[in-house]
Protein backbone atom coordinates (compact mmCIF):
# COMPACT_ATOMS: atom_id res chain seq x y z
CA UNK A 1 0.00 0.00 0.00
CA UNK A 2 1.57 3.39 -1.12
CA UNK A 3 2.72 5.56 1.83
CA UNK A 4 0.08 8.67 1.56
CA UNK A 5 2.08 12.00 0.31
CA UNK A 6 3.18 14.28 3.55
CA UNK A 7 0.48 17.44 3.85
CA UNK A 8 3.02 20.43 2.70
CA UNK A 9 2.16 24.11 2.43
CA UNK A 10 4.42 26.06 -0.18
CA UNK A 11 5.39 29.08 1.71
CA UNK A 12 7.47 32.24 1.77
CA UNK A 13 9.89 33.18 4.65
CA UNK A 14 9.77 37.43 4.36
CA UNK A 15 12.66 38.71 6.39
CA UNK A 16 11.92 41.55 8.90
CA UNK A 17 14.91 43.56 10.10
CA UNK A 18 15.02 41.43 13.79
CA UNK A 19 13.39 38.30 12.53
CA UNK A 20 11.21 36.49 9.88
CA UNK A 21 7.92 35.88 9.09
CA UNK A 22 6.16 32.65 7.52
CA UNK A 23 3.58 33.06 4.96
CA UNK A 24 1.52 30.98 2.50
CA UNK A 25 2.72 31.48 -0.58
CA UNK A 26 -0.99 31.73 -2.05
CA UNK A 27 -1.87 35.04 0.01
CA UNK A 28 0.91 36.78 -2.02
CA UNK A 29 0.73 38.35 -5.78
CA UNK A 30 4.56 39.21 -6.19
CA UNK A 31 7.59 40.43 -4.86
CA UNK A 32 9.11 43.45 -6.44
CA UNK A 33 11.62 45.92 -6.02
CA UNK A 34 10.74 48.54 -3.61
CA UNK A 35 10.22 51.92 -5.40
CA UNK A 36 10.02 55.53 -4.33
CA UNK A 37 6.74 55.33 -1.11
CA UNK A 38 4.91 58.60 -0.86
CA UNK A 39 4.11 59.47 2.47
CA UNK A 40 0.36 59.26 3.86
CA UNK A 41 0.16 62.49 5.74
CA UNK A 42 -1.82 61.62 9.10
CA UNK A 43 -1.46 57.92 8.54
CA UNK A 44 -0.91 55.31 11.22
CA UNK A 45 2.79 55.49 11.80
CA UNK A 46 3.79 51.60 10.22
CA UNK A 47 1.88 53.15 7.22
CA UNK A 48 5.21 53.42 5.46
CA UNK A 49 3.53 55.05 2.55
CA UNK A 50 1.80 53.85 -0.94
CA UNK A 51 3.21 52.84 -4.32
CA UNK A 52 2.16 51.94 -7.40
CA UNK A 53 1.78 48.94 -8.74
CA UNK A 54 0.39 47.17 -11.87
CA UNK A 55 -2.82 50.13 -11.89
CA UNK A 56 -3.05 49.67 -8.44
CA UNK A 57 -1.90 52.12 -5.46
CA UNK A 58 -0.56 49.69 -3.05
CA UNK A 59 -0.25 50.81 1.16
CA UNK A 60 2.65 49.21 2.12
CA UNK A 61 3.73 48.32 5.99
CA UNK A 62 6.27 47.77 8.09
CA UNK A 63 5.39 44.92 10.34
CA UNK A 64 8.14 46.11 12.78
CA UNK A 65 6.24 49.17 13.63
CA UNK A 66 2.87 48.00 13.93
CA UNK A 67 4.30 45.55 16.31
CA UNK A 68 5.34 48.34 18.22
CA UNK A 69 9.05 49.03 17.51
CA UNK A 70 9.68 52.71 17.85
CA UNK A 71 12.09 53.20 15.19
CA UNK A 72 12.00 51.33 11.77
CA UNK A 73 15.74 51.61 9.43
CA UNK A 74 15.61 52.94 6.23
CA UNK A 75 14.80 50.88 3.42
CA UNK A 76 18.08 49.31 1.77
CA UNK A 77 18.91 48.60 -1.50
CA UNK A 78 17.84 44.86 -0.47
CA UNK A 79 15.03 45.71 0.58
CA UNK A 80 11.53 44.62 -1.21
CA UNK A 81 7.78 44.73 -1.09
CA UNK A 82 5.72 41.85 -0.73
CA UNK A 83 2.36 42.40 -2.31
CA UNK A 84 -0.62 40.46 -0.31
CA UNK A 85 -4.04 39.79 -2.28
CA UNK A 86 -6.55 41.48 -0.50
CA UNK A 87 -7.36 40.25 2.62
CA UNK A 88 -11.21 38.32 3.28
CA UNK A 89 -14.12 40.51 2.87
CA UNK A 90 -11.97 43.33 1.71
CA UNK A 91 -12.24 45.06 -1.83
CA UNK A 92 -10.81 43.07 -4.88
CA UNK A 93 -8.44 46.30 -5.71
CA UNK A 94 -7.44 46.62 -1.84
CA UNK A 95 -4.11 44.71 -2.09
CA UNK A 96 -1.22 45.63 0.38
CA UNK A 97 2.68 45.26 0.78
CA UNK A 98 5.00 44.48 3.44
CA UNK A 99 8.10 45.53 3.65
CA UNK A 100 10.58 43.06 3.58
CA UNK A 101 14.20 43.76 4.38
CA UNK A 102 15.66 41.26 2.07
CA UNK A 103 14.54 39.00 -0.74
CA UNK A 104 12.07 36.46 0.63
CA UNK A 105 12.75 32.75 0.65
CA UNK A 106 10.62 29.86 -0.44
CA UNK A 107 9.71 27.25 2.24
CA UNK A 108 7.90 24.14 1.40
CA UNK A 109 6.70 23.57 5.27
CA UNK A 110 5.80 19.74 5.72
CA UNK A 111 3.02 18.94 8.41
CA UNK A 112 4.77 16.04 9.93
CA UNK A 113 8.83 18.08 10.10
CA UNK A 114 7.16 21.11 11.38
CA UNK A 115 8.10 21.73 14.96
CA UNK A 116 5.35 24.13 16.69
CA UNK A 117 7.96 26.96 18.71
CA UNK A 118 6.93 27.97 22.63
CA UNK A 119 5.36 31.26 22.70
CA UNK A 120 8.30 32.41 24.46
CA UNK A 121 10.08 32.21 21.56
CA UNK A 122 8.10 34.12 19.69
CA UNK A 123 7.53 38.11 19.36
CA UNK A 124 4.94 38.97 21.99
CA UNK A 125 2.03 40.79 19.94
CA UNK A 126 -1.24 40.44 18.89
CA UNK A 127 -0.42 40.46 15.31
CA UNK A 128 1.83 37.14 15.77
CA UNK A 129 -0.35 33.88 15.84
CA UNK A 130 2.20 31.42 16.32
CA UNK A 131 5.36 30.19 15.31
CA UNK A 132 7.44 27.02 13.58
CA UNK A 133 11.31 25.81 13.90
CA UNK A 134 12.50 24.97 10.28
CA UNK A 135 16.02 24.50 9.48
CA UNK A 136 16.33 25.07 13.12
CA UNK A 137 14.98 28.87 12.77
CA UNK A 138 11.82 30.02 14.01
CA UNK A 139 9.76 31.82 11.78
CA UNK A 140 6.73 33.73 13.39
CA UNK A 141 3.26 33.20 11.31
CA UNK A 142 1.04 36.45 11.47
CA UNK A 143 -2.28 36.65 12.67
CA UNK A 144 -4.28 37.81 9.65
CA UNK A 145 -7.52 38.58 12.09
CA UNK A 146 -5.68 41.01 13.38
CA UNK A 147 -4.02 42.45 10.71
CA UNK A 148 -7.28 43.33 9.28
CA UNK A 149 -8.26 44.60 12.53
CA UNK A 150 -5.41 46.93 12.70
CA UNK A 151 -5.74 47.78 9.19
CA UNK A 152 -9.35 48.54 8.54
CA UNK A 153 -10.93 49.58 12.21
CA UNK B 1 -11.37 50.70 -11.01
CA UNK B 2 -9.90 54.00 -12.28
CA UNK B 3 -11.76 57.06 -12.43
CA UNK B 4 -10.94 60.01 -15.18
CA UNK B 5 -13.13 62.81 -13.43
CA UNK B 6 -11.90 66.46 -13.11
CA UNK B 7 -9.09 67.30 -10.77
CA UNK B 8 -7.39 70.22 -8.96
CA UNK B 9 -3.76 69.96 -8.54
CA UNK B 10 -2.58 72.00 -5.85
CA UNK B 11 0.59 72.21 -4.56
CA UNK B 12 1.23 72.85 -1.27
CA UNK B 13 4.66 73.43 0.17
CA UNK B 14 6.13 71.70 -2.64
CA UNK B 15 3.82 68.53 -1.83
CA UNK B 16 1.50 67.52 -4.50
CA UNK B 17 -2.30 66.37 -4.00
CA UNK B 18 -4.96 66.44 -6.22
CA UNK B 19 -8.88 67.58 -5.08
CA UNK B 20 -11.59 66.50 -7.31
CA UNK B 21 -13.51 69.18 -9.20
CA UNK B 22 -17.02 68.28 -7.71
CA UNK B 23 -16.05 69.33 -4.25
CA UNK B 24 -17.00 73.08 -4.13
CA UNK B 25 -14.09 75.61 -4.42
CA UNK B 26 -13.09 79.06 -5.07
CA UNK B 27 -9.39 79.49 -5.62
CA UNK B 28 -8.38 83.77 -4.64
CA UNK B 29 -4.74 85.31 -4.88
CA UNK B 30 -2.86 86.24 -1.87
CA UNK B 31 -3.48 89.90 -2.31
CA UNK B 32 -7.07 89.69 -1.73
CA UNK B 33 -7.12 88.01 1.12
CA UNK B 34 -6.35 89.73 4.60
CA UNK B 35 -3.30 88.31 5.98
CA UNK B 36 -2.82 86.80 9.62
CA UNK B 37 -0.13 89.15 11.18
CA UNK B 38 0.31 87.46 14.48
CA UNK B 39 3.17 84.64 14.54
CA UNK B 40 0.28 82.76 16.50
CA UNK B 41 -2.15 80.29 15.45
CA UNK B 42 -3.00 78.06 12.42
CA UNK B 43 -4.57 80.53 10.24
CA UNK B 44 -2.36 81.95 7.33
CA UNK B 45 -5.07 84.54 6.12
CA UNK B 46 -8.95 85.18 5.80
CA UNK B 47 -11.20 85.84 2.89
CA UNK B 48 -13.36 88.76 3.82
CA UNK B 49 -17.04 87.32 3.17
CA UNK B 50 -20.67 88.69 3.48
CA UNK B 51 -21.22 86.90 7.20
CA UNK B 52 -17.83 87.11 8.00
CA UNK B 53 -14.43 85.83 6.85
CA UNK B 54 -13.03 82.38 5.74
CA UNK B 55 -10.11 80.68 6.95
CA UNK B 56 -7.33 80.02 5.40
CA UNK B 57 -4.72 77.39 6.88
CA UNK B 58 -0.70 77.56 6.85
CA UNK B 59 0.09 73.98 6.08
CA UNK B 60 3.08 72.29 5.21
CA UNK B 61 3.49 69.39 2.32
CA UNK B 62 2.62 66.72 5.41
CA UNK B 63 -0.78 68.79 5.84
CA UNK B 64 0.37 69.45 9.33
CA UNK B 65 0.25 72.70 10.11
CA UNK B 66 3.17 74.85 9.13
CA UNK B 67 3.03 78.75 8.38
CA UNK B 68 6.57 78.91 7.65
CA UNK B 69 5.98 78.58 3.90
CA UNK B 70 5.57 81.10 0.96
CA UNK B 71 2.26 80.83 -0.59
CA UNK B 72 0.64 82.41 -3.24
CA UNK B 73 -2.89 81.82 -3.71
CA UNK B 74 -4.95 80.07 -1.04
CA UNK B 75 -8.28 77.25 -2.05
CA UNK B 76 -11.61 77.76 -0.16
CA UNK B 77 -13.98 74.61 0.05
CA UNK B 78 -17.67 75.08 0.38
CA UNK B 79 -18.55 74.10 3.91
CA UNK B 80 -21.28 74.48 6.71
CA UNK B 81 -21.38 76.42 8.58
CA UNK B 82 -18.54 79.08 6.12
CA UNK B 83 -16.08 77.88 3.81
CA UNK B 84 -12.47 76.79 4.80
CA UNK B 85 -9.41 76.95 2.97
CA UNK B 86 -5.28 76.26 2.66
CA UNK B 87 -2.99 78.97 1.48
CA UNK B 88 -0.90 77.00 -1.27
CA UNK B 89 1.36 77.53 -3.76
CA UNK B 90 -0.36 76.36 -6.88
CA UNK B 91 -3.97 75.29 -7.79
CA UNK B 92 -4.52 74.38 -11.52
CA UNK B 93 -7.35 72.40 -12.99
CA UNK B 94 -5.96 69.53 -14.72
CA UNK B 95 -7.89 68.06 -18.03
CA UNK B 96 -9.69 64.99 -17.85
CA UNK B 97 -7.46 62.78 -19.81
CA UNK B 98 -4.23 63.34 -17.91
CA UNK B 99 -5.56 61.86 -14.67
CA UNK B 100 -6.68 58.73 -14.09
CA UNK B 101 -7.65 57.81 -10.39
CA UNK B 102 -6.96 54.26 -8.92
CA UNK B 103 -9.20 53.94 -5.95
CA UNK B 104 -7.34 53.88 -2.42
CA UNK B 105 -8.06 52.93 1.05
CA UNK B 106 -5.54 54.50 3.64
CA UNK B 107 -5.14 52.01 6.56
CA UNK B 108 -5.38 52.51 10.03
CA UNK B 109 -7.45 54.53 12.11
CA UNK B 110 -9.10 57.58 10.29
CA UNK B 111 -7.92 60.94 11.32
CA UNK B 112 -10.69 62.84 11.37
CA UNK B 113 -14.37 62.50 12.26
CA UNK B 114 -15.45 62.03 8.17
CA UNK B 115 -12.84 59.27 7.85
CA UNK B 116 -9.83 59.02 5.95
CA UNK B 117 -8.20 62.00 4.31
CA UNK B 118 -7.58 60.58 0.95
CA UNK B 119 -9.90 58.32 -1.28
CA UNK B 120 -8.04 58.17 -4.29
CA UNK B 121 -4.47 57.75 -5.87
CA UNK B 122 -3.43 59.10 -9.15
CA UNK B 123 -0.70 56.90 -10.42
CA UNK B 124 2.02 59.06 -12.79
CA UNK B 125 5.43 57.76 -13.72
CA UNK B 126 6.98 59.96 -11.53
CA UNK B 127 5.09 58.44 -8.29
CA UNK B 128 1.87 58.65 -7.04
CA UNK B 129 -0.20 61.76 -5.93
CA UNK B 130 -3.03 61.13 -3.05
CA UNK B 131 -6.70 62.38 -4.19
CA UNK B 132 -7.98 63.98 -1.10
CA UNK B 133 -11.32 63.37 0.18
CA UNK B 134 -13.27 66.80 0.64
CA UNK B 135 -15.26 66.16 3.24
CA UNK B 136 -12.73 64.15 5.35
CA UNK B 137 -10.75 67.33 4.11
CA UNK B 138 -13.25 70.33 5.77
CA UNK B 139 -13.63 67.91 8.89
CA UNK B 140 -9.69 68.04 9.09
CA UNK B 141 -9.51 71.89 8.48
CA UNK B 142 -12.40 72.89 10.85
CA UNK B 143 -10.92 71.04 13.35
CA UNK B 144 -7.50 72.85 13.62
CA UNK B 145 -9.54 75.74 15.51
CA UNK B 146 -7.79 79.31 15.22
Amino acid sequence: MPQPAPDRIHALELPLTSFSLLIPSASTAEVVNLPHLTAVPLGAPWLLGVMGWRTLAVPVISYELLMGARTHPAPSAASKAVIFFPLPGRKEWEFFGILAAAEPRPQTVVASLAIPVDAGELPDSPYVASGLRIEGKVLAIPDMAALRKAFYP
Amino acid sequence: MTDSGTYLRLEIAGANYLLPSTAGFTIEQRENLALNDSAAGNIAAWRPAKNGRWPAYGLGGDLRVDRRGAWQRAVFLDAAPHAVGIALNEAQLLPRLETSVARFTPMGPPPTRAGHLFSGAWLTDKGVVLVLEPKALIAYLQGLGE
